[in-house]
């Protein structure tokens, strides 16, 4: 049975990671090849389990016991949710691996780069089919630390290095908060293996659940860059694009969903209802952030932020199905703008799409990748991104009026963003830098075309019953929304097309003057171009009154902690320089030492026992 | 009786065969040929104790003489463990330091004595075979034939001369309470009284078994020995026969004197604390490994020490013993482990201070890479061996509870400290520059090298069963 080697799923590219650490140094291309080889094998037998959770249902083994506790015993559940995830992680983690090989072709520190690419991926994958959720927040940790690490890749630039610990500290807030709602579950339940919290689930008092799964879902706000923490995410574009790729598309921002979906027995209505509008105002504020931002990467970055908001609110609006639907959608159109984004920057050596223009003509395979990626996102039938948009607004309908029209009008922004950002990059007249862009090599651009294809047919599985199979991994599944009635969908139609149709005036073919529109809006795009402000109410919170109160307890500090902490550490080596001294080398002196021990231990024994 | 006795009676049989080769063939090829003969005696010594550990019944052999346990199994397969990793080692050593058959020779007998003292419940033979594997040691720490090897068995010898002494001082004074020297009849005849007299006693055994644990103040030798003989034998000597005078202590006090346990226990915390925190503080200046490695030793037996101090309190005891067997173990193979990769990286590297180490990382990656794990293990990181059984020991004192609390404190202060100057050595190793070119790594030492790093893993992620043996083995001391 196959199932029952799904724990080697995440053994491949962990053995990468050691073997690449150890002599990748020796191996061509930092050892890119071994993890490509590591990956796709995950890759095959996740499939390979995956076709076994279609045909026979969830798998749980039984797992090995850490330290004789049961509350550490880990093991491996595969069923339809982690199903969809695997083939998410490992199948879009494969193409970007081998997309590395061409991106990263020459670059010095090759060998780190795989080592931890393969760490990332591996704990990931380690994530998705744990059973306990111990494990599931060690695999956590490792995802962060890897993103920690592949953001400051480039460690001399200051900025990458500032983005790294920026993406560690916000994402750190709700690692903290996920800990202790694992400590309340625990409390609680007695254990921490996923069927037995499910199945205890309905016993436990509600508010105690709802604290639980709000906790939890505090640390998806903070892995999946919910507002108010998404702050990290548009920053974590410092490193290579391949790692963006990796974390916006199939890694880490996942996580914070995955574990929402995961927990999903634990939300109550009251915690979902949270859920449902921190997604949706997530999903608008980025959106129209992404609106306004001029740096390529950045704008995909604020997409990938509200397309979670829009995950997060499926999974509060009850649409479980729809949610896991979008994400899966989601990778395939996220992970193929990044790449051909990639390929852009790698041509033309800027990240400023005010330095790019009529790019399609150099580079028709990244333009037309670029073009099915953003038909996918914008929504407009009849590929992915349609489909899944269409089985969320659906949702949010029957759930609640004002979070159905802040979706609508968010689903217009995306139209909007992403098309301006084509017709911005591609469209127009050549610029300078344009004229020197050239077609990526072979090997990054298979991938691109591997994920065209996905990006316009994923949406197609939902008629092959994709919904009813995500909803298996739910004992009590929540009733099915009902499907996009005909008035929810012609209405999303019209607003993905108009959100074209105005980015297509404006920047295709010019009837609507940018430049006016921002200054009849001028306070507004103020607003959306400084980020509503948040960045600079954390920094200032950060440095005034986090970095004020830290420096008038510095003295405080200094002398007390300091002295005390650097008074050990000297007090420790100075006592063994002088504790040293006794041991003279003569052994005579230290006879004498075991006869005066012996007398010590004498006195001791008198004081003791009364009398000697 | 002779079936129990097998492994002893192979390991002796083959100390003898190697004494008669002597004659029959040229220095080297006996060395070689003595080597894998002592190899085969060992590693079949141990197939059979551990097979025999399995079944976990009592034998009595000779009554009130020699008695097979479950605590005298598990140290027979510490010590027979240790012996193959350390033969196993040896077999390249031997070339460097033109050695010759009767090095072998030397450590079958001192297994062999350590074997016997293990099943020992009398008095007299426990210290007959105690001396029977010590004195096989003295002229293994001699075995280097300069001035340092000459210095490291002269200190060991004398200083071990005199802690016999006291030992056998000790043993009198408790034959003449009792009139007898079996550890049961010691124990009726003294009951709960605990006279003057008992007391001495009591002294007398902890001082000198003291020296052969290197607790402080008893441990001054260990440094020098540990320094001057050659890293096989240290490795032998820090990880197998300091656990035999654990052995003797555990087996003495807790059947013989369990009515004194108020006042042995209280001087085994004096020299718990003493012992860690001398121990840590002086390997933190340290700038030879192998000293550095011999004072992490002596603050390891601290650790071991803490545990017995938490015998007298009424918390489970077998706990507590069974933490300290476990971690005896687990020094045995991570401390002996250490001191083998120090062997290994002696043939390519001539000095032995840490600065001489610098980019060992890259010039032998596996002895780099598996003392990195044993240096990790013994600073008690999670996942390896030494976190395990530091732990268990930490969590015996704290639930005793009370004053034990403040000793299982230290010990997690004293683990901070030992912290740095473990790191230290990774960093030279890994982080430091000095000749990037590759050397060869010896065969038979990378070998033992090996097998022990997945000891300490494997304990480390898997430390159920471990644990479950160690406390089994524990329990058998307090069922009369």
């Amino acid at each position: 049975m196959v199932a029952e080697y799904s724990w080697l799923i995440p053994v491949f590219p962990l053995a990468s990671f050691v073997l690449i650490l150890l002599f990748g140094g020796r191996l061509r291309e930092g050892g890119g090849h071994l993890a490509v080889a590591a990956v796709g094998a995950s890759m095959l037998l996740s499939l390979a389990v995956i076709s076994h959770v279609v045909r026979f249902g969830s798998y749980e083994s039984r797992g090995i016991s850490w330290f004789g506790s049961e509350a550490f015993r880990f093991g491996v559940l595969v069923d339809p949710l982690s199903a969809v995830m695997l083939f998410v992680v490992s199948f879009v983690g494969f193409l970007i691996v081998v997309y590395s090989l061409g991106y990263m072709h020459g670059d010095p520190g090759v060998q780190r780069y795989y080592a931890e690419i393969s760490l990332f991926i591996a704990s990931m994958l380690s994530l998705v089919i744990a059973n306990n959720l111990v494990f599931m927040f060690i695999s956590w940790e490792l995802v962060g630390l890897c993103s920690y690490l592949l953001i400051g890749y480039w460690y001399r630039k200051p900025s990458a290095a500032s983005a790294a610990k920026k993406a560690f500290l916000v994402t750190r807030v709700g690692d903290i908060l996920f800990l202790a709602g694992i400590l309340v579950v625990y409390r609680e339940f007695g254990t921490l293996n996923l069927s037995e919290v499910f199945e205890l689930a309905p016993g436990v008092a509600t508010a105690t659940l709802t604290l639980a799964s709000l906790l939890l879902f505090g640390g998806a706000v903070g892995k999946s860059a919910q507002f108010p923490l998404h702050v990290w995410l548009p920053d974590a574009m410092e490193g290579p694009t391949t790692v963006s790729a990796l974390i916006h598309a199939a890694t880490m921002v996942k996580a914070g969903v995955y574990l929402v979906a995961r927990m999903y027995p634990l939300f109550t209505p009251e915690s979902l209802h949270v859920v449902a509008w921190i997604g949706g105002i997530t999903a608008f504020i980025a959106a129209s952030m992404a609106v306004v931002m001029t740096d390529l990467k950045r704008v995909i970055a604020y997409s990938t932020v509200s397309h979670l908001g829009f995950m997060t609110l499926a999974l509060g609006v009850g649409g479980y199905a729809a949610g896991i639907f979008h994400l899966l959608n989601h990778s395939f159109f996220k992970a193929l703008l990044f790449l051909s984004a990639g390929a852009v920057l790698h041509a033309v050596h800027s990240q400023d799409i005010r330095d790019m223009s009529g790019l399609w003509r150099r580079m028709p395979v990244t333009g037309t990748a670029f073009f099915i990626g953003a038909w996918s996102l914008s929504g407009l039938p009849p590929w992915s991104g349609f489909w899944s948009k269409d089985e969320i607004m659906a949702a949010v309908h029957s759930y609640s009026t004002p979070l159905f029209w802040l979706t609508a009008v968010t689903a217009l922004l995306s139209a909007v963003y992403i098309w301006r950002l084509f017709f911005i990059v591609f469209t127009g007249r050549e610029s300078e830098q344009a004229k020197h862009a050239h077609e990526a090599p072979l090997v990054m651009r298979i991938p691109l075309i591997i994920l065209s294809l996905g990006a316009l047919f994923s949406g197609f599985v939902v008629f092959a019953g994709f919904g009813e199979f995500v909803q298996g991994a739910l004992e009590h599944a929540p009733e099915a929304a009902e499907h996009a009635s005909g008035s929810v969908m012609l209405l999303s139609i019209l607003l993905a097309a108009t959100g074209t149709g105005l980015a297509a005036l404006t920047y295709y073919r010019p009837v609507i003057s940018a430049a006016r529109v921002r200054r009849a809006l001028a306070p507004v795009h103020t607003l959306l171009v400084n980020r509503y402000y948040l960045d600079h109410l954390y920094y200032f919170f950060a440095t005034r009154v986090v970095a004020d109160s830290a420096r008038a307890l510095r003295g405080v500090d200094e002398f007390i902690v300091d002295g005390t902490v650097n008074g050990t550490g000297r007090a420790a080596v100075c006592s063994g320089r002088k504790l040293r001294l006794l041991q003279s080398g003569v052994v005579q002196d230290y006879a004498s030492w075991v006869l005066a021990g012996a007398f010590l231990l004498l006195v001791i024994a008198g004081l003791i026992g009364g009398g000697v | 009786m002779l079936a129990e006795l097998l492994p002893e009676i192979l390991l002796i049989g083959a100390a003898l065969l190697l004494v008669l080769l002597q004659g029959f063939c040229g220095r080297d090829a006996c060395a070689k040929l003595s080597g894998y003969i002592s190899l085969a005696a060992c590693g079949g010594a141990l197939l059979l104790v551990s097979l025999h550990s399995g079944a976990g019944v009592e034998r009595v052999l000779i009554p009130e003489i020699i008695k097979l346990d479950a605590f005298s199994l598990f140290f027979k397969l510490l010590f027979l463990t240790l012996s193959f990793l350390v033969i196993l080692g040896s077999l390249d050593a031997v070339k460097r330091y033109r050695m010759g058959g009767e090095y072998y020779t030397m450590l079958l007998f001192t297994t062999f004595g350590m074997l016997i003292a293990s099943m020992a419940v009398d008095l007299a033979v426990l210290y007959i075979a105690v001396e029977l594997a010590t004195i096989s040691t003295f002229a293994l720490a001699a075995f280097r034939k300069d001035r340092q090897g000459a210095e490291a068995g002269v200190k060991y010898f004398v200083i071990g001369a005199l802690s016999s002494a006291l030992v056998l001082f000790g043993i009198s004074l408790l034959y003449g309470i009792a009139g007898s020297t079996s550890l049961t009849a010691i124990a009726e005849a003294l009951g709960s009284s605990s006279g003057p007299v008992a007391s001495l006693a009591v002294v007398f055994l902890i001082a000198g078994f003291g020296y052969k644990i290197a607790a402080v103040p008893f441990h001054m030798w260990a440094p020098d020995t540990y320094q001057g003989a050659p890293s096989t034998v240290t490795a032998f000597l820090a990880g197998a026969t300091k656990k035999m005078a654990f052995l003797a202590l555990m087996r003495i006090f807790i059947v013989a004197l369990p009515g004194l346990v108020e006042s042995w226990a209280m001087l085994f915390a004096v020299l718990a604390v003493l012992t860690m925190t001398v121990g840590n503080l002086v390997a933190l200046v340290q700038s030879n490994i192998k000293r550095m490695l011999a004072y992490s030793s002596v603050a390891q037996a601290g650790y071991v020490l803490v545990a017995f101090a938490v015998l007298s309190s009424k918390a489970d005891l077998t706990l507590a013993a069974g933490a300290a067997l476990l971690h005896m173990f687990v020094h045995a193979i991570m401390k002996g482990g250490a001191f083998l990769a120090v062997a290994a990286a002696g043939s390519a590297i001539a000095g032995r201070d840490i600065s001489d180490f610098a980019g060992l990382g890259r010039r032998m990656p596996v002895t780099a890479f598996t003392l990195s794990i044993f240096l990790l293990s013994l600073a008690g990181i999670p996942f390896f061996a030494g976190f395990v059984s530091k732990f268990l020991i930490l969590m015996a004192s704290v639930s005793a509870g009370g004053a034990y609390i403040a000793l299982g404190v230290l010990l997690v202060i004293n683990s901070v400290i030992s912290l740095y100057y473990y790191a230290k050595v990774i960093r030279v190793m890994y982080f430091e520059g000095g000749e990037v070119h590759r050397a060869e790594e010896p065969v038979m030492l990378v070998a033992a090298l090996v097998v022990s790093a997945i000891i300490v893993l494997y304990v480390g992620i898997f430390p159920e069963s471990a644990i479950q043996l160690a406390k089994s083995s524990a329990a058998s001391l307090f069922t009369p």
